[in-house]
């Protein structure tokens, strides 16, 4: 078997033609996590028994020729430890959540189990998915297999590292501001930012609840598309989830005919913080789309550089909102059982246990979201960040008038080294600056790997993505012109040498 | 030029105090520090002109979603997983420490 070869439509027909077992499958795979993560460091739970008997259990559906349509049936993943798994600890990386075991699955957890996936574990990302490294996580850092002084991008950093390293066929992560795309980029990667709304955000831990979205990290696009069409969907449980139709994304990639599609360039995301063999990649690869049929268009979006600045203020104040919760008293690390807190009321209790339970990054996101809601500041703040957050909005709406489709970088630079910005949260921040104006609009995006630069102070060749933009809930386009653009190049088959 | 907001000392324990969170000595300095360089660099929303301009309240147009409001039970084992969180408990009632 050849883990760094399998992707979930192979993996699967191998399953199908009897060529292996997923219990075979999934045992190479335990067996590999074990052989290599101590160097990688991408998972924080390996549910070795779960995941051999949901093998067996797929093994017998197949066996008994029920697997049909079932393209992830025994197919083994990854979960970004920030989404609830029922029985199964879910740290969200943080010490607050050290000992949390969830009382019930996330919905996109129930309707994968429902497909038969296998869990291999649990992944490393940054403490409650804050920050574009992992070195926020309250336990260690992940490495890109890549480089391995080097990180694989956060917050969904371990499902990178567990995919780029074949530790796993596929992740679920959650990109709130870039945290699937940017990491995708930085490990050769597909990552798919759905649509907001588009997948159930029932038992993803909350970070900013209006940007949330469940993602995808996935070897190639097809891949992509077969996971997307499985968990997307209205759900009850979450009001904010779209009742507009999933589409069969599978089947619309077979149409790979993109004569005529008119693609946007935004000019904003050309600038001198681009990197320039990253800028040299992206007009090579928009050079090739447009052999291929494609129109491109010059577009602008007048508002992008204030994206970071009103990202950093509408995310610390749902953080600080959201994060309330963890106040010591239901669940999660409390002063209450505490030997070395002393605590004589209710009020010290939650102070001391959010004082010693969080880490730095969340308790600055707290402290930065408290004052901009403060009164006094609100206005100032918070209500003149969502009034920009609707110019930004409003730029994309009148652009895609005229365009069907967008082309920009991921990120302005390639992985950054272990350390490198782990002192200056701002210089971290600026890792969203292509990334956080479409999670402020909500709109679906996919980073695929489109070359590769030598950095100056590297010794390896680092991954560069590209990021497609779709209008919302126009993710089959979005999925298309990537699966167009993937068949025509190689980059994406490219491996680390671990 | 905007003028640049520094967060004093003061103003981080009046911050903390409303977030009910305890910080120390050394945290109270590095978040006046950090926390007046991230407002500082967000300040430049100021020159955005957004006169009539209305906020984002949501971004896909969803407008007032409802449901029935019914009770869903849960099953023992589930309940139990729940209580088991509890990081105080008197048999299955959460227990905490005195309010005044």
């Amino acid at each position: 078997m050849e883990l760094d070869k399998l992707t979930i439509t192979k993996a699967s027909e191998g399953l199908r033609k009897k060529e292996f077992s997923s219990v075979e499958l999934t045992k190479a795979y335990l067996s590999y996590i074990k052989k290599t993560d101590d160097k990688i460091k991408s998972f924080i739970t390996v549910t070795e028994d779960e995941a051999i008997e949901q093998a067996g259990e797929a093994d017998r559906k197949i066996n008994k020729g029920e697997a049909n349509n079932n393209f992830l049936l025994g197919i083994p993943c990854s979960i970004k430890d920030i989404i609830n798994t029922k029985g199964v600890l879910t740290t969200a990386s943080s010490n607050i959540l050290k000992n949390y075991i969830p009382a019930y699955d996330a919905t996109l957890i129930s309707r994968l189990k429902k497909e038969g996936m296998v869990m291999l574990g649990k992944v490393n990302c940054d403490a409650f998915a804050h920050g574009a490294s992992t070195e926020n996580s309250d336990f260690f850092t992940s490495h890109n297999p890549w480089d391995q002084e080097r990180v694989p991008g956060g917050s969904s950093g371990g499902s990178a590292s567990s995919v780029a390293a074949d530790q796993c066929i596929y992740s679920i992560g959650s990109d709130t501001g870039g945290s699937i795309r940017q990491p995708a980029a930085f490990c050769n990667l597909v990552g798919l930012k759905p649509t907001y709304g588009r997948v159930s955000r029932f038992g993803l831990i909350s970070m900013t609840s209006s940007t949330d979205c469940p993602s995808i990290m996935a070897k190639n696009v097809i891949d992509a598309a077969i996971i997307l069409e499985k968990i997307a969907g209205v759900d009850q449980k979450d009001s904010t989830t779209s009742s507009n139709e999933v589409d069969n994304y599978k089947e619309y990639l077979k149409d790979d005919n993109i004569k005529g599609l008119k693609i946007g360039i935004p000019s904003e995301y050309f600038l001198d913080e681009l990197n320039v063999n990253i800028k040299e990649a992206i007009e090579e690869a928009i050079k090739k789309i447009e052999s291929l049929g494609a129109l491109v268009v010059e577009i602008r979006l007048l508002h992008t550089k204030y994206a970071v600045p009103t990202y950093y203020i509408i995310t610390p104040s749902e953080v600080s909102s959201n994060l309330a919760r963890f106040d010591g008293i239901r669940f999660g690390y409390s002063a209450t059982n505490d030997d070395s807190v002393q605590a004589k009321n209710l009020i010290e209790i939650y102070c001391k246990s959010k004082g010693k339970g969080f880490g730095s990054e969340a308790k600055r996101r707290i402290m930065l979201g408290t004052y901009a809601l403060s009164s006094g500041y609100y206005d100032a703040y918070y209500l003149k960040a969502q009034k920009v957050r609707s110019l930004i909005k409003k730029d994309f709406d009148e652009a895609f008038k005229k365009v069907d489709i967008m082309i920009t970088p991921t990120t302005p630079n390639v992985a950054f080294k272990i350390g490198e910005h782990s002192g200056n949260p701002l210089e971290m921040y600026m890792e969203d600056i292509f990334l956080s104006a479409v999670s402020l609009a909500g709109l679906p995006a996919v980073s695929v790997p489109c070359g590769f630069s030598e950095p100056k102070d590297g010794k390896n060749e680092m991954p560069i993505g590209m990021q497609i933009i779709g209008k919302a809930f126009d993710e089959k386009n979005v999925l298309k012109l990537a699966n167009v653009y993937e068949k025509n190049t190689n980059w994406h088959l490219k491996k680390p040498r671990i | 030029m905007t003028e640049k907001k520094i967060l004093s000392i003061e103003e981080v324990e009046h911050i903390a105090d409303l977030a009910r969170i305890e910080l120390t000595k050394d945290e109270k300095e590095k978040f006046s520090i950090e926390l007046s360089a991230v407002l500082g660099y967000i300040e430049q929303l100021k020159e955005v002109d957004t006169k009539n301009v209305k906020p984002v309240s949501q971004v896909t147009g969803l407008e007032n979603v409802f449901r029935e409001d019914i009770i869903e039970g849960c099953d023992d084992e589930t309940r139990k997983r729940i209580i088991d969180n509890f990081p105080d408990r008197d048999d299955d009632y959460i227990k905490v420490k005195q309010v005044m």
